[in-house]
């Protein structure tokens, strides 16, 4: 195919949603092109194959795009927020960078509105994503156990990842308390799985799997989606969305690698770039029909951000724990406090996921920061008494979409083709506040019950905007929705969204297996509406 | 002839500063010599072999808070002190410059820590974490009887008819 023929559909970033809706969409038969601003990820050159790869992941290699700057990042504004943004701009998206923790939404995170008065109900339920959410975990090569009574029956398809010494010692503090925890589920092969290779627990998983056992996109669903012919265009960043007088998309502008400007022309347009990309491009699609930015209409682009607050705790043990090995974020889960209980002073909750400790260099570090690492006549005593000594809990908050938590244009900061750069305002809503407080004493509660005997807190964790959500989102209200109830623009009706800002709410789980059962359902939904899509 | 004096001074000004900087790395990190022995930043290639201009740009501004105000107070060269009368030298520089001994201390960090030496006298293997990776026990999943025994704990859909 020659790049100037005509084009079915667009795809706007080659993430975990992009990717999941060109392979879907891939038996169409249509032509389908997806536009990423980064390039192919190139596992050789992961900090895990460097003896420097813990120094690499505070720079070149950091989840943090501010920190990293690489051409295809774009600088995200985070002055007014107390958590940065994390992301990865490159075939794979976030998957590449992400813990693999793989979590899926329970039945009543799509009814908060009827269940217990906050946030809104989704226009769909896990009844109706269940089979994507299967198909999408045979895809992924989902590891854990079949029979947590923290969610409805699901299958797995690998053995879980061992607890190690720490996640055994947190397993001992739950069965003390008669909490429960549950081995997490997790996007990392235990075994060898559609051609990819078994986890041998490297450890940093969140600056990429040189292993390639943990399932990013890159070498998942691409190379499917690519046999079945789908197009993938790399470093091709795009600046605008274009639409007609009748209100429906006629193609993006984009820039090359290069920096020189092209036109793409499509019947149908799907946006894939995170909870904070899709608002930019949309706000910054501005045109006489849209003057407040494309599918704007109901006001809601970039509003609603909601982020995961975490409240992080290290306890300190006694014994040496191997903590370093293994997946760094992928061991156990505890729901206890995941439904609503009103007496706890908030509204619905929270998991607490265990994560495992540092190599040398970080836990220095980190030590350092939290005092339990002193430099001069005490720095080894202090050093042992800490390294390879942590095991960690996380409580994964519930935040609720507010109006004033939002994603708008920076007016001065630009990226490195001069497009206008995002800018968070972000602050805790006091349903959050008391579950964070509430989340880190229970963990502080569970680390004492397994044994340690120091306890490091860090909540809510700065650098931890991992996951960008609801700044689109779904809803069969025009006036209080973006898109509609299968992912189509209420405002054009050829532009659809698919990742995490189409969520109306966040739940307390990591979003990733359900960004992607979405995409593969806005996918099914498009497959059999094809006759009459933009009625 | 000039030329000559000016070179030798420039080399003594080298030699002085590379003085300073091993001294100052030794006080952040010093060997310890029981319980496992660990090395001294010092004693490192990192620090021993760090260029001028290098050491110029990391530490710089500790270097010299140390060339004048410590120096002074204490009337002899911090170098030539010792550990424990440079520590304490060090620890009065912190609370007048926080940042300026925060840095200098996580430079020395990033290099101790990545240093081979000090990886293996840790007893870990100084090796990419890839390809070998590392052997974890599986683990015995008789932990979770307590909580299998459990009734589901998740709260269902409302049925049709409840939603809002």
């Amino acid at each position: 195919m020659n790049r100037a023929d005509p084009i079915d559909v667009l795809i706007v970033g080659a993430g975990a949603s992009g990717s999941a809706i060109a392979w879907s969409l891939a038996e169409t038969g249509m032509r389908i092109v997806c536009l990423e601003q980064g390039g192919w990820p190139n596992p050789s050159e992961y900090p895990s194959t460097r003896r420097d790869s813990e120094v690499l992941q505070f720079g070149s290699h950091s989840y943090n795009p501010n920190v990293r700057r690489l051409r295809e990042d774009y600088p995200i504004n985070v002055n007014d927020s107390p958590i940065s943004i994390a992301n990865f701009n490159g075939v794979g998206g976030g998957t590449v960078l992400y813990a693999g923790h793989f979590p899926r939404f329970h039945p009543s995170d799509f009814h908060t509105k009827t269940l217990d008065g906050v946030g809104d109900d989704w226009p769909l339920d896990y009844e109706r994503l269940e089979p994507f959410y299967s198909q999408n975990d045979r895809m992924v090569g989902v590891a854990g156990l079949a029979g947590d009574p923290a969610y409805p029956p699901k299958e797995v398809q690998l053995p879980p990842v061992p607890l190690g010494q720490g996640g055994e010692k947190l397993a001992s503090g739950f069965n003390r308390l008669g909490w429960h925890w549950w081995p997490s589920d997790s996007a990392i092969a235990t075994r060898p799985y559609q051609g990819r290779d078994q986890c041998v627990n490297l450890g940093p998983c969140m600056s990429g799997c040189s292993q390639g056992a943990k399932s990013s996109t890159d070498l998942t669903y691409w190379p499917a989606a690519q046999r079945a012919g789908v197009e993938l265009w790399t470093h091709c960043r795009v600046r605008e969305v274009l639409v007609d007088e009748d209100d429906m998309a006629t193609g993006l502008i984009y820039y090359d690698e290069d920096g020189n400007e092209h036109r793409a022309n499509a019947e149908i347009v799907i946006l894939a770039c995170n909870g904070i990309g899709t608002p930019r491009l949309l706000l910054h699609s501005k045109s006489r029909r849209f003057p407040d930015g494309l599918a704007n209409r109901s006001g809601l682009v970039g509003k609603n951000l909601m982020h995961h607050p975490y409240g992080y705790v290290q306890g300190v043990f006694d014994d040496p724990l191997d903590s370093y090995k293994g997946p760094i974020g992928c061991a156990l889960w505890s729901q206890e406090f995941y439904e609503t209980d009103a007496r706890r002073g908030f509204l619905r909750g929270y998991t607490l996921q265990s994560s495992r400790g540092f190599g040398p260099l970080t836990t220095a570090l980190m030590g350092l920061q939290s005092g339990r690492v002193a430099w001069g006549s005490e720095h080894h005593d202090s050093f042992s008494a800490y390294f390879n000594r942590v095991a960690a809990l996380s409580a994964i908050c519930e935040d609720l979409p507010e109006l004033h938590n939002a994603v708008t244009l920076d007016p001065d900061l630009v990226d490195s083709d001069g497009i206008p750069a995002p800018k968070v305002t972000y602050t805790l809503g006091d349903n959050t506040r008391n579950m964070l407080q509430h989340g880190v004493e229970r963990a502080s509660e569970a680390l004492r019950a397994a044994g340690a005997h120091d306890i490091i807190v860090q909540s809510p964790l700065p650098n931890a905007g991992w996951h960008l959500l609801g700044t689109a989102r779904m809803g069969v209200d025009p006036e209080h929705s973006v898109v509609n109830e299968w992912g189509r623009s209420h405002d054009v009706k050829n532009l659809f969204i698919v990742d995490g800002s189409i969520f109306v709410t966040a739940a307390g789980v990591n979003p990733t297996p359900t960004i992607q059962a979405l995409a593969l359902y806005i996918a099914e939904q498009m497959k059999n509406r094809l006759a009459n899509l933009f009625d | 002839m000039a030329n000559e004096r000016e070179e030798g001074l420039a080399t003594a000004e080298v030699g002085s500063q590379r003085d300073l900087l091993l001294s100052l790395a030794e006080t952040l990190i010093p060997a310890r010599r029981t319980g496992g022995r660990m090395p001294a930043a010092s004693e490192l290639a990192e620090f021993r072999d760090m260029s001028s201009e290098e050491a110029q740009l990391l530490y710089g501004p500790v270097l010299e808070l140390l060339r004048t105000q410590s120096s002074a107070a204490a009337s002899q060269h911090f170098a030539s002190l010792d550990l424990q009368a440079r520590e304490s030298i060090l620890r009065g520089l912190e609370s007048d410059y926080p940042d300026v001994v925060r840095s200098a201390v996580t430079q020395t960090l990033l290099r101790y820590y990545g240093a081979d030496a000090v990886v293996e006298a840790l007893g870990l293997e100084a090796r990419p974490p890839h390809p070998q990776g590392y052997a974890l026990a599986e683990t015995n999943w008789a932990l979770l009887d307590p909580v299998r025994e459990r009734d589901s704990i998740y709260k269902a859909a409302p049925r049709q008819g409840e939603e809002s």
